[in-house]
This record gives C-alpha cells, sequence and structure tokens, in this order.
C-alpha cells in the first residue's frame, strides 16, 4: 500500500525514465493532486510533427492530451495503475507551434468502478487555448 | 452543396498515386509516422495508406500510444481531403473522435480514409486503423474546413 500517492507519482513522473511517446513530445511534469484528480505538464513538440499548414499534426496534440488525461485518469486509482483510453475527441481550437513550450491540463471528471471520465486543455505559455478533448477509459490497477 | 471543381485537369487513380509516392517535399510529421500512400480512389473518395510506427511512439505497455494512431487517421484523412479536391485544397482538422478497440504494437498497420461529405465550408471524413493483421484497432470521424492551399502560407 503506498501511503503518499502524489509523491509515488512525482518520483515516477520525473525520476523514472519515461516512455518513447511521452519523451517524443517532450513531457514534463509541473504538478499533480492524486485526490482531487489533475494534473499539470508542460511540453514541446519536435520538428517531426510538423504538417504542411507548419504547425503541429493534428495526431501529436492528440497525443499530448492523452499523456495528461490518461495521467489523470490513472493517479486517481490505488498506485501502480493506468488508464487505456476507450474513447477520445479533440478540438482543435488554434494552430499548434513545434518547439515551443506548452502547457497541458488533465482531470478526471468522474471515477467509476468500471469506467473514467476524462477532460484536458492546452494552452500557450500567455494562456491561448489551442486544443480541448475529452475521454472515456477505464481503471486498470497494474500490481 | 459540395465545393466548386476546380479547373484543373484530373489526374487518373494510378497518376494521382505515383505523385504523392514520388513527391520529394513530404512534411515531417508524414516521414515520421512511416507514411505511404497505397491506394487511391478518387471516385469513391477513399485512400488507404501503410504506415511503420516506430518503436519510440510506445506507451509504459509497449503499445502504441492513442495520439500516435490519431495521428496515423489525422494524416489519412487529411490526405484525402487533399486529393479529394484535386490537390488545390487542403482542410485543418476541426475536431476528432476516435475509438479504441485493441491494442496497436509498433510496426506495420494500415488506415483506410474516406470523405462522407466534401462541402464548400465543412468537410466530413471518416478513418480505420488496422493491424498488421487487417484486425479493426482504431475508428475515427473528423469534420474540417477546406481551405485553398495559398490561404495557409
Amino acid at each position: 500500500m503506498i501511503e503518499d500517492k502524489d509523491a509515488y507519482w512525482r518520483t515516477l513522473l520525473t525520476s523514472h525514465k519515461l516512455p518513447g511517446a511521452t519523451g517524443f513530445v517532450g513531457f514534463e511534469l509541473i504538478d499533480l493532486d492524486c485526490d482531487a484528480g489533475w494534473c499539470e505538464a508542460a511540453f514541446k513538440l519536435p520538428e517531426q510533427a510538423i504538417n504542411p499548414g507548419g504547425n503541429a499534426q493534428g495526431g501529436f496534440i492528440t497525443a499530448i492530451l492523452d499523456e495528461v488525461m490518461s495521467l489523470a485518469g490513472a493517479i486517481v486509482q490505488a498506485p501502480p495503475a493506468m488508464s487505456p483510453t476507450l474513447q477520445m475527441t479533440t478540438s482543435f481550437i488554434r494552430p499548434v507551434p513545434v518547439g515551443v513550450r506548452l502547457i497541458a491540463r488533465g482531470e478526471t471528471v468522474r471515477q467509476g468502478s468500471a469506467a473514467i471520465f476524462t477532460q484536458g486543455w492546452l494552452h500557450s505559455e500567455d494562456g491561448k487555448l489551442l486544443a480541448q478533448a475529452t475521454a472515456s477509459c477505464i481503471p486498470r490497477p497494474m500490481s | 452543396m459540395s465545393a466548386p471543381a476546380s479547373d484543373k485537369p484530373r489526374l487518373s487513380d494510378a497518376e494521382m498515386l505515383a505523385r504523392f509516392q514520388n513527391s520529394k517535399k513530404r512534411p515531417p510529421c508524414s516521414e515520421t509516422l512511416g507514411m505511404r500512400l497505397a491506394e487511391v480512389e478518387q471516385d469513391a473518395k477513399r485512400i488507404r495508406m501503410d504506415f511503420d510506427v516506430p518503436q519510440i511512439f510506445a506507451n509504459p505497455t509497449g503499445a502504441v500510444q492513442g495520439g500516435f494512431i490519431a495521428a496515423m487517421m489525422d494524416e489519412a484523412m487529411s490526405t484525402c481531403c487533399i486529393i479529394a479536391s484535386n490537390v488545390t485544397m487542403t482542410a485543418p482538422t476541426l475536431e476528432m473522435k476516435t475509438s479504441y478497440l485493441r491494442r496497436l504494437m509498433p510496426g506495420k498497420a494500415s488506415v483506410e480514409a474516406r470523405i462522407l461529405k466534401w462541402g464548400r465550408s465543412a468537410a466530413f471524413m471518416e478513418a480505420e486503423c488496422f493491424d498488421h493483421e487487417g484486425k479493426l484497432v482504431a475508428k475515427a470521424t473528423a469534420t474540417a474546413i477546406p481551405m485553398p492551399f495559398k490561404r495557409l502560407s
């Protein structure tokens, strides 16, 4: 039984070797709160994410939001746990630049025994809303 | 009402496929995903793309992170729009909904994309992603706004 959930996740997400997908989108944890069910992280997309219009291709924006929303769904459970995404809807509100620090927030909206609902936002550092998403996922203990 | 047909002469499906396969200036996101256009059916407004997903797009379980599956389907749906406009327009995605039916491991995958409606002010698309055995991995629908190429630059 892990006593301090916030400390467990902070250690895992800052000192542990990050998975490939997480590293690709330039994940850097800002803060999280397991009981409140939210997390914030900074991201920086590499040039490999550029679309013909010169901005980030939508899938890579979805990848950023999937990172913070899946994390929000994971941290509300007893660690270690994951929250595989069943369905996710992303709205691309403004063009997203690559090579620039971005701020994303994921929140758990409802934690049920069989389903978890999450939402997420991506902002520029000066506070402009760039994209938002909602998702449904399932709780999955990993121990 | 559908968008006005361009005056550009139409290419055959084979010519359109060759044009994309031989393109020297592919966007970085296409290279990143190991994308290759495999089939074009202009009358059916449908394409198929093959992908070779790199190991680095795995999540902690070793499967491809959902956002990168969305990236492949976005790539296919956007290319489908460009081809539907006879390469005169592009269609930035407004909203995309993806259902993840089963795990996809890094390696070979393919995506089929179709235009449901190519309108003057909005386009509706759908896509399906298959693993190397042909099993359905994910399904997506999206909306986009058709725009002449030059307005983006």
